[in-house]
């Protein structure tokens, strides 16, 4: 009997709180389950983000995110489990919030983490919705895939090594690329802007529709600024290609020569 | 060994493979007459090398043919660009060989040393082989730069690989990644056959499916390195037996299915 009152209780107490939404910080409750390595660096990346500034430049963000990371090595494993965590955290403050960003810092993190570790293949999955990783493969020397849509500025500075993207990649993939690989699908908006050396392989269409050359006064193209390296396109270029301000290198479609400098 | 095993493997179907190939034109030797400069004597040095390689069939040929490999081409320094016009040549003067040369795997095995020569002693970086030499046998052999590959492969592309990357857009093939050392193979459709045999470093990665047929040297003796693949495993015969598989890590759709 009394069994049976104390169940009745915990039925009431439930209802009582079925109004309410589940805990927020189940993300960080979950992790303490996990292995130490992921635990220590979900919670250098949510420091990160919590004390990054949208308004600071870029560089003074990658320093943090390079000083954060120094001491940080991972396997591959431990950087493809990170990568697909952070979709857990896509409502969690302040990740969803206007004051920091985490897409500077996710793709700054990721780059480190992987330039530093001694392993040469990894795997990054791209899954997150509220917020794009930026820079991801920024100054990279490794052989990375990513799974799932690229990001923004893909291999920004990329030095060495090869990327492969398994399906879609938005704008601005492969600028200020030095050296190395850079294998995607389609491709959207201006690409290899300041382009200095390596290889950018593009199986699938570039679409520069949604940046016509004369919007708001920018100039949008293909190897904007270029100045070394090759781009072989294998599909179509939809919109208006401005080749005028490639300085060097080589741009190819399907096999033709396109910059004809 | 191994070596003689895989070029008795080559073997088998080569008259089929050259059905393709027209008879004997004694026009095209006299055409090379016309080639100029570095590109006549490519061509020349590809002829004599692949005649070389016509005894590729006979065993005791085998050692010499791969010490040849390492020595085809020496000396000739050349641009990603004139690779990329030869290439449209070898198509043009390989109808020059007589039935020797071209019922055995002489102009496949061949043409794949010789170009993978030209390729790793150039000073550049990238390069692209046109669909015109989809026939090679061992194109990209002991590979250490960029390559794109417009068409197929016929076999053994990127064998003893150390470095680099080779992008193949489509294509079926056999004995993709033989004795890999390092860098990557990117294959980016569908994929029948054997790969990453005896692989002992680098990453292998299929975006398609992979049919495994009977007899395909499927991961065989694997012992390093990492096949990635993004479409299924269809077993048409062949199973993945990673009994066969010494070490290393395959991966099917992001899950790692092997880890040794």
């Amino acid at each position: 009997m009394r069994q049976r009152n104390a169940a009745a209780e915990r039925t009431d107490a439930r209802r009582k709180f079925s109004g309410y939404k589940r805990d927020a910080c189940s993300p960080l409750r979950d992790l303490k389950h996990k292995n130490g390595t992921l635990g220590k660096l979900v919670e250098t990346w949510l420091h990160l983000v919590e004390d990054s500034d949208p308004h600071c430049n870029l560089e003074a963000m990658d320093e943090a995110t390079s000083s954060a990371a120094k001491n940080l090595i991972c396997s591959p494993e431990d950087i493809r489990e990170f990568s697909a965590v952070l979709k857990h955290f896509e409502h969690f403050p302040p990740i969803s919030g206007d004051d920091h960003d985490p897409e500077c810092i996710s793709g700054y993190f990721l780059s480190a983490l992987i330039n530093q570790s001694p392993a040469q293949n990894f795997t990054v999955i791209a899954d997150t919705d509220s917020f794009d990783i930026l820079r991801l493969g920024y100054r990279n020397t490794k052989n990375i895939i990513i799974e799932g849509d690229s990001t923004y500025e893909l291999g920004f500075s990329m030095k060495s090594g090869m990327i492969m993207v398994r399906h879609f990649t938005r704008e601005l993939v492969g600028c200020e690329v030095e050296g190395g690989i850079i294998i995607t699908q389609n491709v959207s908006g201006p690409i290899a802007e300041g382009m200095q050396g390596g290889l950018l392989i593009i199986n699938g269409d570039v679409d520069l529709s949604p940046y016509p050359s004369n919007l708001h006064g920018m100039r949008h193209g293909i190897g904007e600024g270029m100045e070394g390296g090759e781009i072989h396109i294998y599909g179509d270029i939809i919109g208006e290609a401005d080749f005028s301000k490639v300085r060097g290198g080589k741009i190819y479609q399907r096999g033709k020569l396109l910059n004809l400098k | 060994m191994r070596h003689r095993e895989r070029m008795r493997h080559l073997a088998t179907d080569a008259r089929r493979k050259f059905s393709r190939f027209k008879k004997d034109d004694p026009n095209a030797v006299r055409d090379l007459k016309m080639e100029e400069g570095l590109m006549a004597t490519l061509v020349k040095e590809w002829m004599a090398f692949v005649n070389l390689a016509k005894g590729v069939n006979e065993l005791n040929a085998e050692t010499k043919l791969l010490h040849s490999a390492s020595q085809a081409g020496k000396g000739i320094v050349c641009s990603a660009k004139d690779i990329k016009e030869f290439c449209g040549l070898v198509e043009k003067y390989s109808v020059a060989f007589d039935e020797s040369v071209l019922n055995n795997l002489g102009i496949e095995t061949g043409t794949g040393f010789f170009l993978s020569a030209l390729i790793n002693q150039s000073p550049d970086e990238h390069f692209v082989i046109p669909k015109a030499i989809s026939f090679a046998n061992y194109l990209c052999y002991r590979n250490t730069k960029n390559v794109i590959i417009e068409g197929q492969f016929n076999s053994a592309l990127g064998a003893e690989m150390k470095q680099g990357t080779i992008y193949v857009m489509w294509g079926p093939g056999e004995s993709l990644g033989l004795d890999m050392e390092g860098g990557v193979i990117i294959a980016a459709g569908d994929y029948p056959g054997s790969l990453g045999g005896e692989m002992r470093g680098g990453m292998i990665v299929v975006r398609g499916n992979v049919t495994l047929n009977p007899y395909d040297n499927f991961l065989q003796n694997m012992q390093g390195g990492e096949v990635h693949i993004y479409g299924e495993i269809i077993e048409n015969g062949g199973t993945l037996d990673p009994e066969l598989i010494e070490g290393g890590k395959v991966y099917v759709r992001g899950k790692l299915i092997v880890d040794k």
